[in-house]
């Protein structure tokens, strides 16, 4: 189920109208769409760094969805108490850069200036700082290069 | 020196112009296109990720090109998922 090819010749779509059972306690999903996805997507990585380890590790280990139901719906929990704590305070910088984003054809590259605020006061409020994972030693990260040759 | 400088004025109003044409062709067509998605350029080099994602979205706003910041999803969000049917091309 984790390869997925596009159908082809597609007839038609099936839509799934039951719901979950009453057995599995409810989430409600996160309600972003791509850009602001996109723009919180460092900070969700460090900021619920534990959870989506072991969403991931649980995901590795089997192919049945129904093993990481658990994992999942703390994910989700985690995500929306971060949205809600940047709606609080961060809101302004946000909605500037990921509606930059949407201008933009969501390129980062294109954003830098917004984004640099938006780090700010997510670090200045919030604590959480924007990592790169595997950059190499010595190396500045791209979003924080002055002037940059290759954005 | 002798003569004041006279512009080529027949060999570059030519140019001119294809350059005033080719300048109201690009208008027209990024107008047209803005038009067509809200007022934004037409997204280009979307890949699978980028698809799969818009494809979220018009689930979440109804169109692609809507941008939605709220916290929850509506209700029908968890049930609105769908599968595309493919038929056999080779009974």
């Amino acid at each position: 189920m984790t390869t997925h090819r596009e159908g082809i010749f597609v007839d038609g779509l099936w839509v799934d109208k039951t719901p979950l059972p009453d057995s599995i306690p409810k989430v409600s999903e996160v309600g972003l769409t791509s850009a602001p996805l996109e723009s919180i997507g460092f900070h969700f990585a460090a900021y619920c760094k534990p959870f989506s380890e072991d969403f991931m590790l649980c995901k590795n280990s089997t192919q049945d969805p129904e093993k990481c139901l658990k994992e999942g719906r703390r994910v989700t929990r985690c995500a929306l108490d971060l949205i809600n704590k940047l709606k609080a305070n961060c809101d302004e910088e946000w909605k500037k850069h990921w509606e930059c984003l949407d201008k933009k054809n969501h390129h980062l590259w294109q954003c830098r200036t917004q984004e640099r605020e938006f780090n700010d006061c997510v670090f200045k409020k919030l604590g959480i700082t924007k990592t790169i994972p595997d950059t190499p030693e010595g190396q500045t990260p791209v979003h924080l290069k002055e002037n940059p040759f290759i954005k | 020196m002798a003569q004041r400088f006279q512009a080529p004025v027949e060999a570059l109003s030519s140019l001119g112009v294809i350059g005033i044409l080719g300048l109201a062709t690009v208008f027209g067509l990024t107008q047209w296109q803005s038009f067509q998605n809200y007022g934004k350029a037409k997204r280009f080099s979307v890949d699978k990720w980028d698809r799969y994602m818009m494809e979220r979205d018009s689930r979440l706003t109804g169109n692609v090109n809507r941008q939605r910041c709220e916290t929850e999803a509506p209700k029908a969000f968890s049930t609105n998922s769908a599968w595309p049917l493919e038929k056999p091309t080779i009974q």
